[in-house]
């Protein structure tokens, strides 16, 4: 990401790709791309790019045919933000390169010197599905879902309905709609247009505080959260779990091989399974209690760990250090 | 038509991970010099397709 133009390229930087529609003088006309924690390939398709590619060009001739009527000044050059402008950058080998989610950990080190950073930071790009609605993953305009009693259908979107505008952005891809999400207030509201068979409809959508937050599991940059578990394994089949009693599920996960120092020390060993955390049974998978732990617990918290050793529960305690400590 | 609305595109990657760019694959020609993909797109008034790829 050395040299990227940050604002212009403004993304999601824990995508492993991410596409742009825009032209030379950095009007952007469209965004493809975005995952969820289920998998990185089930909101994109290639009818689905096309789809937005061809929104995305008609876009472009309306800003030329724009252009072509007004008489515009010089474009202005502007000094761009980079990776390079991050004071961490320095402590990275000169040439070494920098990862789309390390711009998330260098902004973060950054506001974390200044003091200002906070944990609901955290809760970028937000799903579709925050607001209650699920798109068609080939025409990223229409509304293929929407969930009863949630805050898109309680201003009366429905199934079948083509969303026009958000924010006043127009949206053709489930990336056009993150963007504009990502960038909504944490708590407020949102002003979406769509059409509901001939008819447009434009309406003020609430916000109720926390509706941002997603399942982060699957983020690389959540890896560079302290404090992590400690402890890091394989989930149980249902098989393993119906074998031991457990449901579907329900947290189980064997200790690998590879024993971090604090659980050696705390006295957890390989081939333990940690069902739980502090008497909790929680229904997550190995990946979901890296993100519960880093998301709930601060460095420097005891959290006894319940463990199934050779059939029997043990309880470790275990002192949650950050990845920095000896 | 769809075809020559793609091509009214110019394209413009960069493979991130490896910091290298990799063979032109097909018949599509992309560019790895952003700068040099934006200038072209000014003269010739032609939208860009930006990708940006990471292995993690």
């Amino acid at each position: 990401m050395r040299g990227v133009d940050l604002d212009l390229f403004d993304f999601d930087y824990d995508l492993t790709w991410m596409g742009f529609f825009l032209d030379a003088n950095g009007t952007i006309h469209g965004r493809y791309g975005g995952r969820d924690a289920e998998s990185a390939e089930s909101r994109v398709s290639l009818k689905g790019l096309r789809y937005a590619l061809e929104a995305a060009l008609e876009r472009h001739r309306q800003a030329r045919r724009r252009r072509a009527q007004s008489v515009e000044g010089e474009e202005k050059e502007k000094q761009p933000r980079t990776v390079e402008q991050y004071p961490a950058v320095r402590r990275l080998p000169e040439r070494a390169c920098i990862h789309c989610h390390q711009v998330y950990d260098l902004r973060r080190a950054s506001l974390q010197a200044k003091g200002k950073w906070r944990l609901d930071q955290l809760w970028v790009y937000p799903l579709p599905e925050n607001i209650g609605l699920t798109l068609e993953r080939d025409r990223g305009d229409f509304v293929s879902r929407v969930a009863a009693d949630s805050a898109a259908y309680r201003i009366g979107i429905r199934a079948g309905d083509r969303l026009r505008d958000v924010r006043g952005e127009s949206i053709a891809s489930f990336a056009d709609l993150q963007y504009v999400l990502h960038r909504a207030p944490a708590k407020g509201t949102l002003t979406l247009t769509w059409l509901h068979g001939d008819k447009t409809r434009k309406e003020e959508l609430t916000l109720a505080e926390g509706w941002k937050k997603t399942d982060l599991s699957w983020r690389w940059s959540l890896r560079g959260v302290d404090p992590p578990p400690w402890v890091r394994g394989d989930d149980l089949t249902d098989t393993e779990k119906k074998m031991l009693g457990l449901e579907p599920r329900r947290l189980a996960f064997r200790q690998g091989p590879f024993v971090s120092e604090p659980a050696r020390q705390a006295g957890i060993r390989q081939n333990d399974i940690v069902v739980g955390v502090d008497g909790k049974k929680l229904e997550l998978s190995e990946r979901q209690f890296g993100a519960y732990i880093r998301l709930n617990y601060r460095v420097g918290d005891r959290v006894t760990y319940n463990i199934l050793r050779e059939g029997k529960q043990v309880d470790i305690p275990l002192l949650l250090r950050d990845r920095s400590a000896p | 038509m769809r075809t020559r609305r793609l091509s009214l595109m110019l394209l413009a990657s960069w493979w991130l991970g490896a910091c290298a760019v990799a063979a032109e694959e097909n018949a599509l020609r992309w560019r790895s010099d952003w700068e040099e993909a934006r200038k072209e797109a000014r003269s010739s008034g032609k939208p860009l397709f930006v990708v940006f790829r990471c292995p993690h």
